[in-house]
């Protein structure tokens, strides 16, 4: 039988020097909701598993000298979703943390893991996207910082070296002028993967008038994507019902969906479209007509 | 009848307390010492000759004690309760991707699964049979050298053609309906001992102990009695624990290598072998008079039973006498096919049949009240069965038929009364919300041309309580404390002095299937012919005691009483403990054949029926008109099961089935894709969780009592989950004016019909 060799490094010193030890037959693990179901389907098999689970230098959530907002890798979902500096700073990201899986995934996912794993639809990143936070990385030649759009390549892709680690992600705070939102089409209630995701976020003076927006799109791409063409759209006219309907269909620029077990593409580019215009709608912010 | 003191009371299940702490074991929680594990090499291929097997390697690794191929099987290779088509291990074809090939048994499951890994099959892929219509063709290539068409029914009376002339309306359309998955919590599982004189022991979750014996028996060229199967407890099974398992395999591994073996089946391998509720293309011509009278019904019926028989010929039968719904149809013309392919394998599952051609028939039913401007609930009201009309098929309802009280009771619900005011307020601008109805009705009991019987047995323990023996499975639908209620009130003690033993054919006699919304109706009636046989057992002994003549016996509330002498009084606990003294014991049997209706169909098992169990339910449903989601917000749910035993188990069947069939119609669908399983878990396989369930499930119960039945009761296992598939799908017609002719009606599906409607 093979044998699976278990670390379990008690600081991050002692987890790169495992890392670089085992090199690529190595895997991390902390939370394991996406891992432990790769190594079941033996999608993975590597010959060690590094348990980061008690790294103590990527654990926390806390405010920086500068300003922002720092999440250590390890934070959980529901630790994210509950945490106070978070609702009240970046609250599209507690949103998305709380909409994630079920209570039992969200007890034991990390945010480092979501963004680790790379996936197109997972539920934390548009909502990093859309606060522009960067991805802290500590491999072998030491710290890096990468910004959260540029962190994906691909389905499953990641600037993340196999003998790096995922330290936290630093999120700048929304302004009290800002207002945000995350939303969801899943197949059912919980538990569910996004068949399409949107998150939001723009200052807003005045109702129907808003700057800086920020939208991004998952699951409708090989990555997280930007919605640049909605965003400029929407800084140029003062927002109504109607206009805010006729803007989000311009969604389906940025997005080049495929078509899964979830849902079709071109359902998918519909969904991208209408997600943002019902989130728009329910935002209140939209003044009616 | 006298007031009964259990029956129709909420008595809390005897399993409750182990099942909610966590205490009671279920079939894969047992262990033997020296145990083996099993694994199953399932094929590569959804079709595909086998040319050559070689376990050589896989007999080599460590720790592997056995790996069993087709030559191992010393009885018949096959199984299936109508006809044996199944191989227990393939030799020389496989059918579908979960067809067993070989078994491996090994110290533990890890090496069981690399062994798994070992074995060599050579097969030569054949075109994979995946579309029934086509695989009717013949230039189809053939699942079964026997063709591909396992079973065609046809039914015409009246004239259609001419009612169709007259009709006011006609409607015709076709129906899709999805392959869902039972999804009990615990797959396939169990585990098997053998000992010395080679007596095989089986513990696995099932639905009928005596045909699994008999199975197993077949399999394994062995007297049956060698064989002893509990069945009892079950977690979870729906119809899908009906068929063979792991019985066999089990079996298999025991008599070869003398250890005992476990098989757990993982949730994929469950997906994948598993049964599956039958995938139904219907199409459909109705036509009604301007009065809402329905004229005729013609229906053509293509059924897919995937790679194996199964239970598939007798549930086409059930979906073309359930065709027309509880409603009197004159002129009908009635097809149905029921086609091989190489789509997984279905089989029994809780409504058998009835579900996918309800949806049909109720969305008909719908299409011509609007066509009329009439009300929903008016149109079924008119063409409801009453007791004494002749149904679909030509037969008369000689039952009880409760139909109309169902609808009664619906029409006077909150949500029925206040349904305008429900539907004002959505929550949000963009989401509207509809209310939508159904009824149907589910033959109980196997049916006519499948003799259906069964069997209890009553025994006076020494310290005064009785034990009741019905082999009938406890599969979570509470079958055993609604035995118990009754056996009390026959016996004429309290419940609490009552011990249930179940699906075992080592203890029980047997009582048939947990099956076909039977167990109650046979269960009691079996009971109450044993405690007859018991109270004639006790009489002269107590007469002996009390020394009065034996017809001065009475029996009443835990005692024995002396008619003409009332203070003379013996408790049960004074009979046991006199016989016991004497080296007597008294056991006492009771067995029941079901009645069946009078009408023959020639050439056809199973039906039509004699007893049916009716329902209408009622499903209010916001959906977003930019999503396509639907939300149950709130549900009615009215049966007739009879006499309601146990209320509070007929409201937890009820709740159960409606979310059931709400999945059924808005989620769950297991695709299949040129034999190939697409939905592997429940990832994909998309149940409702807790989230998903309607805030309110309202049950109502209107008893239309059975005199033939115990106590006055039908059955309610079924029915229940059935109707509230079409009301949710009606609903959203009431919502946003779609009909919906296929389910699941996923968000996609109802955003393409909205959005067609609107080019339209």
């Amino acid at each position: 039988m093979t044998r699976l060799h278990v670390a379990i490094p008690e600081s991050i010193d002692e987890a790169l020097g495992l890392l670089g030890k085992w090199g690529r037959e190595a895997a991390v693990i902390a939370g394991g909701t996406d891992l432990v179901v790769e190594l079941k389907d033996r999608l993975k098999s590597p010959k060690a598993l590094i348990d980061i689970g008690r790294v103590p230098e990527i654990s926390g959530i806390r405010e920086t000298e500068g300003g922002d907002v720092w999440i250590g890798a390890l934070s959980t979902h529901a630790e994210v979703a509950s945490s106070t500096v978070v609702k009240e700073t970046a609250p599209v990201l507690a949103d998305a943390c709380a909409q994630v899986g079920s209570p039992q995934i969200r007890n034991r996912g990390t945010i480092g893991g979501n963004i680790s794993t790379a996936s197109p639809a997972g539920d934390t990143i548009p909502a990093l996207y859309v606060l522009e936070a960067s991805v802290e990385i500590i491999g072998p030649k030491g710290k890096r910082v990468v910004p959260i759009e540029s962190f994906f390549q691909g389905p499953k892709k990641s600037a993340l070296a196999f003998d790096e680690i995922v330290l936290g992600v630093k999120v700048p705070k929304l302004g009290k002028e800002y207002v945000s939102f995350f939303r969801k089409l899943g197949q059912r209630k919980s538990l569910a993967i996004s068949i399409v995701s949107v998150a939001f976020a723009g200052r807003c003076q005045e109702p129907g008038l808003f700057t800086d927006v920020r939208i991004a799109f998952g699951a409708v791409a090989p990555t997280v994507v930007r919605a640049r063409t909605v965003e400029k759209a929407i800084c140029n006219m003062k927002l109504d019902p109607k206009s805010a309907q006729y803007i989000s269909k311009l969604a389906f620029r940025d997005c080049v969906p495929i078509t899964d077990v979830r849902g079709s593409q071109g359902y998918r580019e519909v969904m991208a479209c209408n997600l943002l215009y019902e989130g728009l709608l329910e935002m209140g912010r939209v003044r009616k007509a | 009848m006298t007031k009964t003191e259990w029956v129709g009371a909420d008595v809390i299940r005897i399993d409750a307390k182990d099942k909610v702490r966590g205490v009671l074991k279920y079939m894969s929680d047992l262990s033997f010492p020296n145990m083996i594990y099993g694994a199953v090499l399932r094929s590569k291929h959804p079709h595909a000759l086998i040319k050559k097997i070689n376990t050589k390697r896989a007999k080599e690794l460590d720790g592997v004690v056995t790996v069993l191929t087709h030559e191992d099987v010393p009885g018949l290779n096959g199984f299936g309760i109508a006809i044996p088509d199944q191989p227990v291990l393939c030799s020389d074809k496989v059918r579908y991707m979960g067809d067993a090939i070989a078994l491996v048994g090994a110290e533990s499951k890890e090496i069981a699964e690399r062994a798994l890994e070992l074995i060599e099959v050579e097969y030569q892929p054949l075109p994979v049979v995946c579309d029934p219509e086509q695989a009717m063709l013949s230039s189809s290539p053939k699942v079964h050298e026997t063709g591909n068409l396992h079973n065609h029914v046809k039914i015409e009376r009246g004239n259609v053609e001419a009612a169709f002339k007259e009709a006011q309306v006609v409607v015709e359309n076709t129906y899709f309906t999805p392959r869902q998955m039972h999804a009990f919590l615990e797959p396939e599982s169990g585990v098997a001992a053998i000992d010395e004189d080679k007596n095989i022991t089986i513990w696995c979750g099932g639905q009928h102990p005596y045909r699994d014996q008999l199975q197993v028996a077949r399999a394994l060229g062995m007297n049956p009695r060698k064989i002893r199967i509990v069945n009892t407890p079950t977690g979870g099974a729906f119809g899908g624990k009906d068929e063979i398992t792991v019985q066999i395999h089990l079996a298999l591994l025991v008599l070869h290598t003398g250890r005992p073996a476990k098989i757990v089946l993982s949730r994929e391998e469950s997906v994948i072998a598993g049964m599956k509720r039958h995938p139904m293309r219907i199409h459909m011509k109705t036509a009604a008079a301007a009065d809402g009278t329905i004229l005729a019904n013609e229906a053509r019926v293509v059924s897919d039973t995937g790679a194996y028989a199964s239970l598939g010929g007798p549930v086409i039968g059930f979906a073309i006498e359930h065709s027309c719904g509880a409603y009197r149809v004159e002129n009908v013309k009635l097809e149905g096919f029921c086609v091989y392919t190489n789509n997984g394998v279905a089989g029994a599952f809780r409504g058998f049949g009835a579900n996918q051609v309800t949806f049909a028939v109720e969305t008909q039913l719908d299409m011509i009240a609007e066509k009329l401007g009439m009300d929903k609930l008016e149109i079924r009201k008119r063409n409801a069965l009453r007791s004494g009309d002749i149904a679909a098929l030509g037969h008369q309802m000689e039952a009880s038929v409760g139909l109309l009280r169902t609808l009664e009771a619906a029409e006077n619900s909150r949500l029925w009364q206040l349904k305008e005011e429900f539907k004002a307020k959505p929550s949000a601008p963009h989401k509207k919300r509809g209310i939508g109805i159904a009824c149907s009705f589910q033959g109980c009991g196997l049916g006519k041309g499948l003799p259906d019987y069964g069997a209890a047995s009553v025994e006076l323990l020494p310290n005064g309580q009785f034990a009741i023996g019905v082999s009938c499975p406890e599969i979570g639908q509470g079958n055993t404390t609604a035995f118990a209620q009754m056996a009390a009130d026959y016996i004429r003690c309290s419940v609490d002095d009552i011990v249930v033993l179940s699906g075992d054919t080592g203890h029980t006699l047997d009582s048939g299937t947990s099956t076909a919304s039977r167990s109650i109706y046979t269960g009691g009636n079996a009971l109450k012919h044993a405690v007859q046989n018991l109270h004639n057992a006790i009489s002269p002994i107590a007469a002996e005691i009390l020394c009065v003549p034996e017809d001065d016996i009475s029996f009443g509330h835990g005692k024995i009483v002396s008619k003409s002498c009332p203070d003379k009084i013996l408790s049960f606990k004074d009979i046991a403990e006199y016989i016991t003294a004497r080296g007597l014991s008294i056991k006492s049997e009771g067995h029941f054949i079901w009645p069946v209706s009078e009408t023959e169909l020639e050439g056809y098992v199973g039906i039509p029926h004699l007893l049916y169990s009716y329902i209408t339910q009622i499903a209010l449903v916001e959906v977003n008109t930019l999503t396509g989601e639907t939300e149950v917000i709130e549900a009615v749910s009215v049966p007739d099961p009879g006499k309601a035993i146990n209320p509070q188990g007929v409201e937890g069947q009820s709740e159960g089935g409606v979310v059931m069939g709400m999945g059924y119609a808005l989620t769950e669908d297991t695709i299949i894709k040129e034999g190939m399983t697409l939905t592997r878990n429940f990832s994909t396989y998309i149940l409702p969780t807790s989230l998903d369930m309607p805030c309110k499930i309202e049950t109502i119960i209107a008893e239309e009592l059975e005199p033939s039945g115990p106590f006055g009761a039908k059955g309610i296992g079924e029915a229940v989950c059935v109707p509230i598939s079409p009301a949710i799908t009606n609903a959203i017609h009431d919502a946003v004016k779609v009909w919906i002719k296929q389910i699941p009606a996923t968000p996609e599906r109802v955003y393409t019909a909205l959005k067609s409607r609107e080019v339209s």
